[in-house]
């Protein structure tokens, strides 16, 4: 499914259990087709029923056309087609932890 | 005809490629350098839980009461006093009157024992005794043990019935010979240099200890199918064979490389791999090696081709393996380096140990009830019976889900429970032939998991109260290994 | 069936604290603000309270054992005060035996108050679960926390009705997406804030299948209620709330035990419901019930307890969340305050806390997030897991 991503970084998003924030993008060569992921931390330190956290990896999907416009606020936009295959979603997430950092790896 | 009845081994899924010790902790002597892999305990297992499981592997399709001791034999054991071959009995759902013995403090403990199981029966005090050997062993650190030394066990049941290798004879040598030891304080073992070890020990003692047996039973080297015997410096092991005489073809690999030095389990460990390729009529020498060396003389039977290929032994572990790839998460399986558990890590409760006690067949050995009405298996153990429409009273008969298999019927992985492996994974457990649980699953991977997957129990450290010097041990759901 | 006790007891006066990381407040500066608060509301002096009901869970971190803590804290006159403690619906069940002591005759006038100090353990969340379970339970207990239970509760309810993990996110999404919109109206709310869909999707698993936005949080606050006998209520205000129905119900062990259950609804909701409203005299709970405070600890639960309740029909709460029928302007507005999503879970608190918004709806004084015309409430308290839990179900009318 093709889909719009605008570019953001840095934003910290609260919820009642914790906080999560997206702070750097990665891109990971696939089948010589360009995979855009973004690399978030979370606090899991109020959640009712225990303490945790992670660094995780955020799969936007394969890149189809970088930076082609800017939005509103004046944020690069990119084209994408997202990642539905069970398979490919695998091998991604194999090789997104390969380098041991994120504990989980998901897409949307 | 006394001799082996039946072999159970087991090997820790968990490797570590040596190379990736080395990449760590290779700078500080280079010349330790050794190719190849080594088991890793998970962090929830010991010597003890190790040696249930190959001993479950074992005992597959034997009565448990048909076992009239158990003897254990480790260098690792997990306590100074506590008999470990009583957890394990309990945890096997053995019967109690059985006699059983920790053989330890060398890695001979393994043949000593043996050689104990059989005289015991020869002397007609048992009809039949488990042995079960297991190691954890640790090395320092940057040193040649840490990349050597592995994990696992090997269990043999030796009886006078239904025997698939004989018992023909020994020859033993015992030395107090100062290579390697540990004292009351020390989590690694201390040693001397390894050219002494190694020339003044494993060189001389094992080949003493095996021309001994040739002679003792006027044998000659080509009477024997496989010579046996641990592959401690691999390059030594092959010299010795070729100076006592015998053929590379009856040399049995020591998988020192796809396995590494598994201590008091090791010479129990490749006999096992060896008598999954013997024949009837196989004459097999096994030796160890600590302390001196025990050289034993085996013959095959006719019986081993029912169990061939039966059995879950060396062999087929070897195959099924996950790889650790990071040498600090070793460390920390291991305690040697202290992580952050977190002050709600620490709020662990006490435990009550006669609560413990009197409740053992069910916890150790996972034995729970089952309606005599309904037959509704169940766990815990009920004295109201959990079907709602029978709710009989004091109806039930005890029933042993240790050695049943199951299915998951949900699971989640968990962040946020503390596990010194996150994330938690648990699941409610349908068993097949009835009854529903909830365990801890471990030696898998989430992304593995799935509603329906086959799964089965293996006995595990559940937790560890440090303050108390508690080891708790339960069950945990694994995925179907072999 | 017993007659029940439907219409013999009211609710003349309520208070509840602002719930949050109170690190400034003990557990008996909480007390006295809901305790003010309600007998303002009520209109009563302490003395007229003759008996009290003091829920608390997590005594060992907080305030003790026994009811001392309400008694002294309040300088209750030497009259009886009970603590009660049954896991996550202690709040509502301080209200069952502040309710059935006025019901009984024993008593005209009692107080029911919750209150939960969390912050003071030194690590976020509850205490591990393994201190609470009793010496062999946390023996046999796999190391499981309530995120990780109810998670297992919806990878059985997605793959039963064949929705993948994606599809049922997406649905669990707009669950908390819609206690978020409504608790951020609520000034007494831990966390007021607007959420996206999107906000949800990104966030990273706490317990698969469920993420950051799907569980509650942690919070410390206090809610109490005035009872009284129902003939006497006018008399102190002019819009006393009724009890139609104040049910309980507790797992039996088969869910964990024997493998009937299905694992895709919570058994002591369903039969607790059946009681509820049966006591109530509601026939058609779709038609007849206006709002309702659920037991939202886990998106998860709070789309089976749709299905559990009867508003919706088995494996559909999906079509209803996603018409918007659980909105505030929807046909039942569910978690109109904000639910545990934006007031986080201070135990013993929680059930007294939905009654407070019930209370407050059917009166009229929600203010922002009021719901046109409520007739009748309903609130849900859950404790536990889903495999073994306590369930308290409360309906109120005017």
């Amino acid at each position: 499914m093709k889909k719009e991503y605008t570019h953001i970084l840095n934003d910290s998003i609260e919820s009642i259990s914790g906080h999560y924030t997206f702070f750097e993008e990665r891109h990971l060569n696939y089948n010589s087709k360009d995979v855009l992921y973004l690399l978030g931390t979370a606090s899991l330190d109020s959640s009712c029923c225990g303490i945790g956290g992670c660094l995780f990896a955020h799969v936007i999907g394969f890149v189809s056309g970088w930076h082609y416009k800017r939005d509103k606020r004046g944020l690069p936009v990119s084209s994408i087609e997202t990642i539905s295959d069970n398979i490919i979603q695998t091998e991604i997430s194999q090789l997104i932890k390969a380098d041991g950092m994120v504990s989980q790896v998901n897409y949307r | 005809m006394k001799g082996i009845v039946s072999y159970g081994g087991y090997l820790p899924l968990n490797r570590i490629n040596r190379d990736i010790v080395f990449k760590v902790m290779g700078w500080l002597h280079q010349a330790t350098y050794m190719k190849g892999e080594k088991c890793v305990a998970n962090f929830d297992e010991d010597s003890v839980t190790m040696a249930v499981a190959s001993a479950m592997n074992c005992l597959e399709g034997f009565e448990r009461d048909y076992v009239d001791g158990l003897y254990f034999a480790t260098t690792t054991s997990p306590f100074k006093e506590r008999r470990c071959a009583s957890i394990i009995g309990t945890a096997l759902d053995l019967k109690s009157q059985i006699r059983t013995a920790d053989f330890t403090d060398s890695t001979s403990a393994g043949t000593s024992a043996l050689i104990a199981a059989i005289d015991s029966i020869g002397a007609g005090s048992a009809n039949s005794i488990l042995l079960c050997a297991s190691d954890v062993r640790v090395g320092k650190p940057g040193s040649s043990q840490e990349l050597s030394f592995s994990d696992g066990a090997a269990s043999l049941l030796l009886g006078d019935d239904g025997v698939i290798a004989s018992w023909e004879g020994y020859y033993c040598v015992s030395y107090d010979f100062p290579d390697h030891w540990r004292t009351e304080n020390d989590k690694a073992d201390r040693s001397w240099e390894d050219r002494f070890g190694r020339e003044q020990g494993y060189r001389k003692f094992i080949p003493e200890a095996i021309s001994g047996l040739l002679s003792k039973y006027d044998l000659q080297q080509k009477d024997i199918a496989k010579v046996i015997f641990p592959g401690i410096y691999p390059r030594d092991h092959a010299l010795i064979c070729k100076k006592l005489g015998f053929e590379p073809g009856q040399v049995q690999d020591h998988l020192m490389t796809v396995m590494g030095n598994t201590g008091a389990a090791y010479p129990l460990m490749i006999l096992i791999s060896a008598l999954e390729d013997s024949s009837p009529g196989d004459k097999l020498i096994v030796a160890g090696f600590g302390n001196g060396s025990d050289a034993l003389l085996f013959h095959v039977t006719e019986e081993i081709e029912k169990v061939k290929g039966q059995k879950r032994g060396v062999k087929r572990y070897l195959e099924s393996k996950r790889e650790l790839d990071s040498y600090e998460k070793y460390l920390a399986f291991r305690n040697f380096i202290s992580t952050e558990g977190g002050i709600r890590a620490e709020a662990i409760p006490y435990t009550a140990l006669s609560l413990t006690w009197r409740d053992r067949r069910e916890i150790l050995g996972l034995c729970g009830t089952r309606c005599k009405k309904c037959g509704t298996p169940q766990y815990p153990v009920q004295r109201v019976c959990v079907n709602p429409d029978c709710g009989a009273i004091d109806e039930m008969e005890p029933y042993r889900f240790s050695d049943k298999k199951g299915k998951v019927f949900s699971f989640t992985g968990d962040m946020l429970a503390f596990t010194p492996n996150p994330p938690g994974i648990y699941a409610v457990t349908d068993f097949d032939g009835g009854g529903r649980y909830w365990f801890d699953v471990t030696d898998c991977d989430l992304e593995s998991m799935e509603i329906g997957m086959p799964v089965e129990i293996s006995f595990r450290r559940k937790y560890v109260d440090e303050r108390g010097g508690i080891v708790g041990y339960f069950w945990k759901a694994v995925p179907i290994r072999l | 069936m017993a007659e029940g006790i439907k219409d013999k007891v009211a609710i003349i006066g309520m208070g509840c604290t602002k719930f949050g990381e109170h690190w400034d407040k003990g557990s008996e500066d909480l007390i006295v603000e809901a305790f003010t608060e309600a007998i303002e509301d009520a209109g009563i002096e302490k003395k007229d309270i003759q008996a009290a009901w003091y829920g608390s869970c997590y005594d060992e971190f907080n305030v003790g054992k026994s009811a001392l803590v309400l008694s002294r804290t309040l300088k209750l006159p030497f009259i009886p005060v009970t603590r009660i403690e049954n896991l996550c619906a202690s709040g509502s069940e301080a209200l069952r035996g502040a309710v059935y002591g006025v019901a009984s005759g024993a008593c005209d006038i009692a107080l029911a108050l919750g209150a939960e100090k969390l912050k003071d353990t030194g690590y976020g969340g509850l205490p591990e679960m393994s201190t609470t379970l009793g010496t062999k339970y946390r023996v046999i207990f796999p190391g499981i926390s309530a995120p990780g239970a109810f998670a297992m509760m919806a990878n059985r309810y997605f793959s039963k009705y064949g929705m993948s993990v994606e599809e049922g996110k997406r649905v669990l999404a707009k669950i908390s997406v819609n206690s978020h919109k409504n608790g951020a109206k609520n000034p007494k709310a831990h966390l007021k804030r607007v959420i996206t869909e999107e906000d949800v999707l990104n966030a990273p698993i706490i317990a698969s299948p469920l993420g950051l936005f799907d569980c509650c949080g942690v919070s410390d606050g206090a809610a109490a209620a005035i009872v009284c006998r129902a003939d006497i209520a006018k008399g102190f205000r002019a819009d006393p709330v009724s009890i139609k129905a104040l049910q309980i119900g507790i797992s039996s062990g088969e869910e964990l035990g024997y493998t009937e259950w299905d694992g895709t609804y919570v058994e002591s909701t369903v039969r607790t419901a059946i009681r509820a409203y049966e006591e109530a005299g509601i026939k058609n709970p779709r038609e007849e019930i206006s709002m309702m405070e659920l037991h939202d600890c886990f998106s998860i639960t709070e789309l089976v307890t749709y299905e559990d309740l009867q508003i919706s029909p088995r494996g559909k709460a999906r079509n209803d969340i996603e018409d918007g029928f659980f909105a505030i302007e929807g046909k039942i507005p569910s978690q109109p305050d904000g639910g545990l999503k934006c007031f986080g879970h201070p135990i013993a608190a929680s059930g007294l806390r939905m009654m407070y918004e019930m209370y407050k709806q059917l009166q009229g004084k929600a203010g922002e997030r009021q719901i046109k015309d409520p007739k009748i409430g309903l609130t849900h308290n859950l404790g536990g897991f889903p495999q073994l839990n306590v369930i308290s179900l409360v309906i109120v009318g005017l």
